[in-house]
């Protein structure tokens, strides 16, 4: 009986090869995109999982507040551990990581020294070893980074800078400075780990000057872990945690600030915090679950539509077998069994498909998610569900509708008052299947548009020509030097040095001190040179630039200060004394505001004055079209003063680029997820016509021969898809505005949604239904009518 | 065998109840070869289809060797209708997709017939017809008389007591109606009961009964 059923299913997929290739090919669609988000997320979600201490790891998190605004660090002031081990009790163990160091490494071999610049180093201790799972080798985990000058380093980066794994004892110069010898090697970091950490130094050397700014000083890469194993432990913390900061800040807690333990497992997807790795919001996280099951769910209803579309045709078969004593159940076992090979056909097809698709998803989206989770049983299972309820559902009516059909009746094919119902159910699906295009459609373009707005938006500055690099080293003299030669380029137009260029995700906000009124603002400050406006094209509204000084004696401050500061003219604000850590001087000039981070934040009130200790970014505005050339010869004049580094320069307007990387990314996969969606819509809406024009075949040609012109059959056909993309579009559209107009609130600066836009989504949708329909309608309409009645 | 008392069947449109059948009576006997007789539309096919139990939607008395099968349950009747009958269309209706040998097979697979013994049924049968070449053709691949063959064989696989047959020859020339006729004729002779619907007064002639329709009534029974 199986064996009948199989090849009664085999007989019918080949009989009708372009429905059933239509039919397998879009539901292995669904299925793959659904396999490559499963493991994209499972990967996602597996982040620093692994750690036997997982589901007991704390970070103690920093908030502080202004106003009603709120103020979100991961760090924590690099004093606070000691003291919160001595005044808390019962906590397993506890580590401070300080990473996010970078600089060179130099390694003398055989008299030959060998440079390396590096980043994402971390200053440690022991203890690291105890919270989180990284394996030494050898086993020897104490005394390893407790004393001053030790390093821990990974196998890899052993054979990276020794040639060898066998280092215990060998010795690196880290920026010119300390000397440290290896004392253990370490496993590599697995793929999911926010924690990618090469090198381990001790943190006895720099324990010293992180310690110097005290209380009030806080490091967003100085990170406190815990581990914390019995609720009350973490409850006495909990509620101790204001008397804590109480006791040690006292009077100082201005910014009102206030401790706050997060979980290990948020790490990855809390955006207000920070890891030492990249972050997926859990918004993202969700958009793509729920994408991936409306692909799969399209993609079914297709499946779905096109099955009992075609069972239809086969009342006849069905009427025969019950002639001949086959019974309900028997024909249910039948239908069911060919949508399950079918199904199963989409299944191995959508193997073949995620697997040779995932590495160029990671490549694209630059995670590591491993194909073989599909292989495991709970990937497994999640298929083989996916199998079942698709083969099931798809299965279940032709088995419930036509085995029950009065025998005679089906094999006469009289069962018209079924079809009809069956048609209602069909035109039901086309229905969610047209609103599910189109919110992806008006998703897509919601993504697109706010994109080019982000990168077309007025930033308040040039970024166009201007290529900038990192200075190496903080010696004044020497980057007054490069400054000065790179400025005697032909085809440089300014140099400036600077702290960062003005919109950049490194910022550093303090505290500014209004002299007379002793009023406190929170600011963001940008130490630079002279050269810094003309450079990035900010503009000087009021007053004078900056001058060159050694010490400060004047201050840049932006409109929006002036605005905060209640200053109703901006001009106003010349003259007036202000005190930035500690150092009174008058506003010299007022800029026009600017973004100082990206699109994505506010605009923030912000000083820029000349305080050269910072100084480690290098801007140079060329004029010559090919600026990469202009570059190169910068390259030669940095080489020179700073032989032991190499010379990387980006231009700004990439750099800026780079904010919105994460946006751009999720747009381009929505794209892609969207232009799926699309493109199994479309094969489900050409089956469906297919089988349309085939059964009304008859009726056509009989109208025409009554006079019916071809413009009037065409019409016949357009207006039932046009009633139902209307329908879908009535419910689409709201639902996907509301989402998206979410979406869009995370953003200082957004696009509007307006009438226009919907219209155009409409359209559009419209336009990509009427190229799959038109076909097979004119087609229809065209026919001879003598041809078509013949057959009959 | 079987025992009709006052069969009427009815369509009721808006307006009016037409009848199809009213008050057919009739006597069928084991071994009978009955012929029903008359012009399209008088009830022939729809009184095949009651005898078969295809259709449940009459009124009046229906007995199947003393059983009642008006007051039947549907499981029942199913299991009467399996083990009794087999059916021979005008239009033979093979199933497309199968080969003959697969058509053949189906309504053994539904008895749950063993895999040895249905070889040896379908064997036996595909020799009796002169089909054993074709076994692996498909429906379309036959001309309509070997279609009808096919038909046949289907229809008694199953080993029914009854053989149904509603205008078997309607679709043949009359060298292959013949050859068909035939074969009914040895079938009737081994035992079977047979009842065929037909235009053809010369099928007829076969049988050993002749019942005449008009307007959904039996008009005339004649004893051949």
């Amino acid at each position: 009986m199986i064996y009948n059923n199989i090849i009664i299913a085999w007989r019918n997929l080949t009989k009708r090869k372009l429905y059933a290739s239509i039919n397998i090919f879009g539901l292995s669609l669904g299925i793959s995109s659904c396999m490559l988000v499963f493991a994209l997320v499972w990967h996602i979600n597996s982040f620093d999982k692994y750690h036997k201490n997982a589901d007991n790891i704390y970070r103690l998190v920093t908030n502080t507040f202004e106003g009603s605004r709120e103020y979100h660090t991961p760090g924590v002031p690099a004093v606070l551990p000691e003291a919160f081990q001595n005044d808390f009790s019962g906590i397993e163990s506890s580590v401070l990581i300080s990473g996010g160091h970078n600089g060179l490494i130099t390694v003398q071999e055989a008299g030959q020294a060998k440079y390396f610049m590096e980043s994402g180093l971390a200053y440690t201790t022991d203890a690291f070893f105890e919270v989180f799972d990284r394996e030494v080798e050898g086993g020897q985990s104490v005394n390893i980074l407790e004393k001053p000058n030790q390093a821990v380093i990974s196998k890899k980066y052993a054979e990276k800078l020794f040639g060898s794994t066998d280092v215990i004892g060998k010795t690196f110069q880290f920026q010119k400075g300390d000397l440290y010898a290896v004392t253990a090697v370490m496993e590599d970091f697995p793929k999911n780990t926010d924690f990618p950490f090469e090198v381990f130094l001790s943190y006895e050397n720099l324990k010293k000057s992180r310690e110097s700014g005290g209380w009030n000083s806080i490091h967003s890469d100085d990170q406190f872990y815990l581990v914390i194993k019995e609720d009350r432990v973490k409850e006495s913390i909990n509620s101790g945690l204001a008397a804590f900061v109480e006791k040690y800040l006292g009077d100082n807690n201005r910014e009102n600030r206030t401790h706050l333990l997060q979980p290990l497992t948020e790490i990855h997807f809390d955006e207000r915090y920070s890891n030492f790795r990249y972050q997926v919001s859990s918004h993202t996280n969700k958009i793509m679950i729920g994408v991936a099951i409306f692909l799969l769910l399209t993609a079914s209803i297709n499946f779905i539509n096109l099955s009992t579309a075609l069972s239809g045709k086969r009342s006849k078969e069905v009427g025969l077998r019950k002639v001949f004593g086959g019974n309900r159940s028997n024909i249910a076992g039948q239908f069911l069994s060919e949508t399950g090979i079918i199904c199963l056909f989409a299944v191995f097809i959508a193997f073949v498909i995620s697997s040779l698709a995932m590495p160029y998803m990671n490549d694209f989206l630059g995670t590591e998610a491993d194909f073989s989770i599909i292989f495991s049983p709970i990937g497994l299972l999640t298929v083989f569900s996916i199998w079942l309820i698709i083969s099931l559902i798809s299965g279940a009516y032709p088995s419930l509708i036509i085995s029950k059909l009065n025998p005679i009746g089906a094999i006469r094919e009289q069962n018209q008052s079924k079809q009809s119902k069956t048609y209602v159910l069909r035109k039901g699906l086309v229905v969610f299947q047209f609103m599910i295009t189109q919110f992806f459609i008006i998703g897509t373009l919601v993504l697109v548009m706010q994109m080019n707005h982000l990168r077309s938006a007025d930033i308040g500055f040039q970024k166009d020509a201007v290529a900038t690099f990192t200075l190496p080293e903080r010696d004044l003299d020497k980057s007054r030097r490069l400054a000065e030669r790179l400025r005697n380029l032909p085809n440089v137009d300014m140099v400036s040095v600077s702290f960062t260029e003005p919109a950049s995700g490194s910022s550093s906000s303090t505290n500014a001190i209004m002299v007379e009124s002793n009023e406190e603002y929170t600011v963001h400050i940008k130490p630079a040179d002279e050269y810094y406006l003309d450079t990035y094209g900010l503009e000087l509204l009021y007053g004078e630039n900056l001058i060159k000084e050694d010490t400060i004696t004047r201050y840049l401050a932006t409109e929006s200060f002036a605005k905060k500061a209640g200053f109703e003219n901006p001009e106003d604000l010349l003259g007036v004394y202000v005190n930035i850590g500690g150092i009174e001087a008058p506003v010299a000039g007022v800029v026009k505001d600017f973004y100082s981070q990206s699109l994505k934040s506010e605009i923030e009130p912000t000083f820029i004055f000349q305080n050269h200790h910072h100084f480690r970014t290098v801007g140079v505005k060329v004029s010559e079209a090919n600026a990469n050339l202009v570059m190169e010869k910068a390259g030669e004049i940095f080489v020179n003063l700073y032989p032991e580094y190499p010379f990387e320069y980006s231009f700004l307007d990439e750099k800026i680029a780079n904010f919105y990387e994460s946006e751009q990314r999720m747009s381009t996969l929505f794209i892609i997820f969207s232009c799926i969606a699309v493109v199994v819509g479309c094969i489900g809406l050409y089956g469906l016509v297919s089988y349309m024009a085939a059964m009304k075949t008859k009726e056509i040609g009989v109208r025409k021969v009554l006079g019916a012109s071809s413009a009037q059959v065409l019409t016949m056909f357009s207006k039932e898809y046009v009633v139902l993309l209307l329908i879908a579009f009535a419910l689409a559209a709201p639902l996907a505005g509301y989402l998206m107009e979410k979406w869009l609130e995370d953003y200082a600066s957004k696009i509007q949604l307006s009438w226009q836009f919907y219209l155009f989504s409409l359209l559009l949708v419209a336009g990509i239904a009427f190229l799959t329909v038109g076909y097979k309608s004119i087609q229809a309409a065209w026919a001879n009518p003598s041809v078509s009645l013949k057959s009959e | 065998m079987i025992t009709l008392k006052n069969i009427e069947k009815s369509i009721s449109s808006k307006y009016q109840r037409s009848f199809i059948l009213k008050g057919v009576d009739m006597e069928i006997h084991e071994g009978d070869f009955i012929t029903l007789m008359g012009p399209s539309g008088v009830g022939k096919s729809t009184l095949l289809n009651i005898i078969g139990l295809l259709d449940q939607d009459y009124e009046g008395e229906y007995f199947f060797e003393e059983k009642a099968v008006h007051d039947m349950k549907e499981k029942n009747r199913s299991k009467l209708h399996k083990s009794e009958f087999g059916y021979i269309f005008q239009a033979y209706h093979l199933i497309d997709e199968l080969t003959v040998y697969e058509n053949i097979e189906t309504p053994l697979l539904y008895r749950n017939t063993n895999s040895s013994e249905r070889k040896s049924i379908i064997a036996e049968l595909l020799d009796r017809f002169n089909m054993v070449a074709k076994k692996d053709l498909f429906p379309e691949q036959l001309s309509g008389g070997q279609q009808q063959l096919v038909g046949i064989a289907r229809a008694i696989a199953g080993r029914p007591r009854i053989l149904l047959a509603d205008e078997p020859t309607g679709n043949l020339h009359s060298v292959q109606a013949k050859e068909i006729m035939e074969v009914f004729k040895e079938l009737n002779e081994s035992g079977t009961t047979i009842i065929q619907a037909t235009h053809a007064r010369e099928n007829a002639n076969y049988g050993n009964r002749l019942i005449e329709m008009s307007d959904g009534k039996i008009f005339q029974n004649i004893q051949l």
